[in-house]
Formats: C-alpha cells, sequence, structure tokens
C-alpha cells in the first residue's frame, strides 16, 4: 500500500469514526450521509440478488434500519463498509431463502437495461462492441446462482480484497477465489454461445 | 517457451492485471488460443467493472430516516441492560432475601391464623398451606427483583435521556 493510499485510509477511518459517534448522539444528518456513502454498495448486493421491485425497496430499508440499530456494536474490527455489505448479504440471503423461487420482474429486468443490446437487434455482419457485450454478461449475470452473483459484484464492482468478500460471505477466502473463477468461466461459456470468439476479440479495448 | 497452454485460472489472474512471468509473457505472444482467451477475460473483466444500468431511482434513503425518527427506532425507547446491571439486581435481591428471611418467623407469628381458619377444616388445603408456609421465603424474592429491575430501568432512562435527549427530534 502507498503512502497516500496509507494517509487516505487513514483519513475515511477517521470520518467513519466521526460520523458513527454523531450517530450514536441521535444525529440523523450523520446517518443520512452514512446511507448515502454506502448506498451503491447495498444497493448492488440487493439489485444482484433479488429480483422484485417492491422487495429491493424494503429490503433497502431493512438493512439500513439493521444498520442504524446495531452502529453502537461496531467495534471496528473490520472495515465498516465490510460490516454493511455483512448485514446486507445475509438479510438478502434470509430473503432469498425464504422466497425460492424468486418471482422475477420482468419489468424491471428489462427497464434496468433499457439503453443496452437485445438480440433482435443484432445483425450476423455487425460489429459487436463493448456496450454490447456488457449489456450481455450482465442479462447473464442474472442467471447465476446468487453466491456466484455477490462475489462478482463485490469483487468487480466494490473492488473488495478475497478476505473482504470471505468475511462478508462467512467462507474461506480460497473460496472466494474459487467461485469467481468459477463465474467468470460461466460466463465466459455463456456469452461464447451467443457471439463468435472472433467476433468479440475485435473488440479494442 | 513453456508447451502446456495456461490454465483458465492462470490466465484469469493475468486478466485482472497480476504479475506475468517470463515464460507466460512468451507463451502468450506465441500461442493464439491463450492470448484470445486472454482478450476474453480481459473483455468480460471491462464488462463486470461497469455497474448496471438500474433504475434506482425509486430508492431513496428519506423513507430509512424516517422510520428512524419514528420513535420505535430511537435509542431511547430501547434502555440497554447490561450484564453488570443484571448481577447488581440478582445479588442485591439476593441480599435482601437474606436479610428478610431473618425475619419471616416474626412474620408468621403474627394474627395471620384468623385469616388461615378457613383452610384449616380442609385438609387439603390445610397440607397446600403448610407447603407454602414452609417454602414462604422465596416468595420475598419476587417483590425484590421487581423493586431492583424497575429502579434500574428507571435510571437508565434517566442516564439516556441526559445523554441523547437534546439532540432528539
Amino acid at each position: 500500500m502507498s503512502y497516500i493510499q496509507m494517509i487516505k485510509k487513514d483519513i475515511e477511518h477517521k470520518n467513519i469514526k466521526e460520523l458513527l459517534s454523531k450517530v450514536k448522539a441521535g444525529d440523523h444528518s450523520a446517518f443520512e450521509i452514512i446511507i448515502n456513502k454506502y448506498r451503491n454498495l447495498v444497493i448492488h448486493i440487493i439489485f444482484r440478488m433479488v429480483s422484485n421491485s417492491a422487495d429491493r425497496e424494503d429490503l433497502f430499508q431493512d438493512i439500513f434500519l439493521k444498520v442504524y440499530k446495531n452502529i453502537k456494536h461496531f467495534r471496528f474490527q473490520s472495515k465498516f463498509s465490510t460490516w454493511i455489505g455483512k448485514i446486507a448479504y445475509n438479510t438478502c440471503l434470509n430473503h432469498v431463502k425464504k422466497h425460492r423461487p424468486e418471482t422475477i420482474d420482468q419489468s424491471i429486468l428489462n427497464n434496468s437495461y433499457k439503453n443496452s443490446f437485445s438480440d433482435t437487434e443484432l445483425l450476423p455482419d455487425d460489429l459487436i462492441t463493448q456496450k454490447e457485450i456488457t449489456a450481455q454478461i450482465h442479462k447473464e449475470i442474472e442467471n447465476l446462482n446468487y453466491i456466484y452473483k455477490t462475489v462478482l459484484t463485490l469483487f468487480h464492482l466494490e473492488n473488495m480484497s478475497y478476505k473482504e468478500i470471505g468475511t462478508i460471505m462467512k467462507i474461506p477466502q480460497g473460496s472466494v477465489k474459487s467461485y469467481l473463477f468459477r463465474a467468470r468461466k460461466e460466463l465466459k461459456k455463456r456469452l461464447l454461445s451467443k457471439f463468435e470468439d472472433k467476433e468479440i476479440c475485435k473488440i479494442n479495448i | 517457451m513453456q508447451n502446456k497452454h495456461l490454465t483458465e485460472e492462470e490466465i484469469q489472474i493475468i486478466a485482472e492485471g497480476n504479475h506475468v512471468t517470463g515464460d507466460q509473457r512468451e507463451h502468450l505472444s506465441q500461442c493464439s488460443e491463450c492470448s484470445k482467451n486472454l482478450k476474453l477475460y480481459k473483455i468480460i473483466n471491462l464488462s463486470l467493472d461497469t455497474a448496471p444500468e438500474y433504475d434506482t431511482s425509486y430508492i431513496t434513503s428519506d423513507s430509512v430516516i424516517q422510520k428512524i425518527r419514528n420513535k420505535r427506532f430511537s435509542y431511547l425507547s430501547s434502555p440497554k441492560i447490561d450484564i453488570y446491571f443484571i448481577l447488581f439486581l440478582f445479588i442485591t435481591a439476593v441480599v435482601v432475601a437474606f436479610i428478610f428471611t431473618d425475619l419471616l418467623p416474626s412474620l408468621q407469628s403474627l394474627d395471620l391464623s384468623l385469616v388461615l381458619k378457613v383452610f384449616t377444616e380442609n385438609e387439603y388445603l390445610r397440607a397446600a398451606l403448610n407447603t407454602l408456609t414452609s417454602h414462604s421465603h422465596i416468595l420475598l424474592y419476587v417483590p425484590f427483583v421487581l423493586f431492583a429491575l424497575f429502579v434500574t430501568l428507571f435510571f437508565e432512562k434517566i442516564l439516556s435521556t441526559l445523554k441523547h435527549g437534546t439532540n432528539h427530534t
């Protein structure tokens, strides 16, 4: 870790500590800052694990209410983001277990990718773009199991380490790595069933 | 050159931007299969690093804050009774009960006989009463435990109000 990164981490730690003491003292605006700061992390976990829009909204509220109620027990033994991620993952996991098989809200799924690629738009001779691949990958992720989805989300969208992901999901680091490799391999397989590998490789990155 | 193809795992590690060994670099420069596979994973990673375009406009912090403002979620409404208070409570109850059980004989000698006369005619009631009086000291614990609990909660609430009261809306 570089010196600048260490300083950034230190400032971040102090900021969080300050915010938490304000929340513990009953300052609601401080908690609103926390919600907005960790909104994306929680949303990414919820949206990848749960498809129903009403449930997503309820889960968002439940997760942050749990964070608020338990904030006094947070002892800085892990990063605050890991702690929130853990609450979000466990809450979604309980929901998924209760509501299996899940009903997929197709309208949300369609709205989610409103600007993206659909199968009918692509002609064989068209050049595939990175945007189209991304849309297809996101579509395929929806069909993976929730462990793969969560591992991919936390690693790629939240830039979390294997250790942090392992803490959130209560699995060993080795398993995180293994799930991540298998998930990407599965995505590659599914992608190649839709597109020619030669076409994909024409994309400039 | 490394003759064996790189494994999927090795290729994924390289695609993440990790260190490539000399052998791996040499193999990749000469093996179209592995370099194509590497490019595929790089493209996949690029997609995975891009956040999906979810419609999240309906999810706001307002509803959470609104619920928190509701008294049900304030710290004031859920005073924390820690283990030391519970311990204190039981020790107090035991000590007080011991003191008062010494007074039990004099308590029994009071004019309770008038009230108990009703029971003496029925032998079942008499037996039940005997059992009750022989273990009556246990009953003394109940009011003292309740009293100690009440005092604890009362002070906890006052302390909590002093601490957070001014910040709550």
